[in-house]
């Protein structure tokens, strides 16, 4: 238990960090009219080591700051991350073999499902 | 036994549907204060980083070669000699000064006398952006003043370029700009020689990083020359900005759906991507 508290203390942090380091990336990038938008960056760490309660929390938090940051409807990256952590989650127990590929290849997949629910949602 | 299975792997997914409705009929007043919160906690790393790629730049030029001095103290020896240039200059300045005040005051004599408003006057504040959000979908811009600054929400910001956006959220010590580009931001604008109001709206961001936004509500009879885009202005009736701040250039303009008015593409400076400092302007 305090060792599941103490990871998702990691990760959210982790998370944080990395938000906050692609918004600056992002701010130095505007010059020629690149943006990064990867939540599938924050999908893959939580699946690999946090229980299913964590992982939920984690995102959820991750989900808001990025909401904020990124001034979308609050929720919304809160709970679709939270959603697609439950999906990848699922997956990976029924896919236990690990392959180097498949982590690259879901954020992928996560980063391509954020950006369709971004132009619809727009 | 699957059957336990089963629900096991649902339950998480019933949660947080559960949650997601919750979420759903959460008051607006609680979602704003989460979200004020959580910008409050990101504005201090905003405001440090951009603290430290200032002192990066000092730091930078501490490290300048014996070369690079003796060329900026050319430089500077050129600008002291321009200075002694420009004080003899400055009488001809206050003179200058002198008529322009008695020019104003006729000005606002005249306006009382015909019960018409001067224009209003604003107070600029200078600030320091501090992190630049610039995605196709939506173009924010932070910066390292707040309401202990007294900003309020809806104050227009400008920079050397002109229009660059107008105020949206207000903390202690930053503050969010919303940039022309965004498809939210909408204003009344005038073209340079032409007095009618047209409707301003932001559009986004090119991929190769080019600003733009579009004009509405052009009277059929403006139309722009070739090689001599219209240049489109702010206008006081919003009351946010002071007539005449540049936005943009249209060189086309079409027939819009309704057939009344017409519709433009409004090119805007693209150093709006790259913009380190701006001003805010505070009503008085």
């Amino acid at each position: 238990m305090k060792s599941q508290n103490s990871r998702i203390c990691i990760v959210i942090l982790i998370n944080l960090l990395l938000t906050s380091l692609i918004a600056l990336i992002n701010s130095r990038l505007s010059v020629w009219g690149v943006f990064l938008y990867l939540p599938g960056l924050f999908i893959i760490l939580s699946s690999n080591i946090l229980d299913v309660k964590n992982g939920i929390v984690a995102s959820i938090i991750t989900g808001i700051h990025l909401d904020t940051l990124l001034h979308t409807p609050l929720g919304f990256h809160a709970i679709l991350l939270a959603f697609i952590f439950l999906l990848v989650r699922e997956w990976q127990e029924n896919h236990r073999v690990f392959k180097t590929w498949r982590p690259i290849f879901l954020q992928i997949i996560v980063n391509i499902i954020f950006f369709l629910f971004g132009i619809f949602g727009y | 036994m699957a059957k336990k299975s089963n629900n096991r792997k649902v339950k998480p997914f019933l949660y947080l549907g559960f949650f997601a409705i919750c979420w759903w009929g959460i008051p607006s007043s609680i979602k704003l204060f989460t979200q004020s919160t959580f910008r409050e906690f990101q504005a201090p790393i905003w405001e440090i980083s951009s603290r430290i790629e200032d002192l990066s730049n000092y730091w930078g030029h501490l490290s300048d070669s014996k070369r690079t001095l003796i060329t900026k103290g050319k430089e500077f020896k050129r600008l002291t000699s321009d200075l002694e240039l420009q004080k003899i200059r400055s009488k001809e300045i206050v003179t200058e000064i002198n008529r322009l005040q008695n020019l104003h005051q006729s000005i606002s004599r005249l306006n009382k006398l015909l019960n018409i408003n001067s224009s209003q006057n604003f107070e600029s504040v200078i600030a320091r952006v501090s992190v630049r959000k610039m995605s196709g979908w939506w173009q924010q811009m932070t910066i390292r003043k707040g309401y202990n600054n007294r900003l309020q929400i809806g104050n227009g910001v400008i920079y050397n370029k002109g229009v660059i956006g107008r105020l949206i959220n207000v903390d202690s010590r930053s503050a969010e700009i919303e940039i022309i580009t965004n498809p939210n931001f909408r204003i009344v604008a005038h073209f340079g020689n032409d007095t009618r109001p047209v409707t301003f709206q932001g559009n986004g961001i090119d991929l190769g990083g080019q600003p733009y936004g579009i004009v509405l509500d052009v009277p059929y009879d403006i139309i722009p020359k070739k090689g001599e885009p219209l240049q489109l202005i702010t206008s006081s009736l919003g009351g946010n900005f002071p007539h005449g701040m540049p936005i943009g250039n249209v060189y086309k303009l079409e027939g819009a759906e309704d057939g009344l008015f017409k519709t433009g593409k409004v090119i805007i400076d693209r150093s709006i991507n790259e913009v380190l400092e701006v001003t805010l302007l505070i009503p008085e």
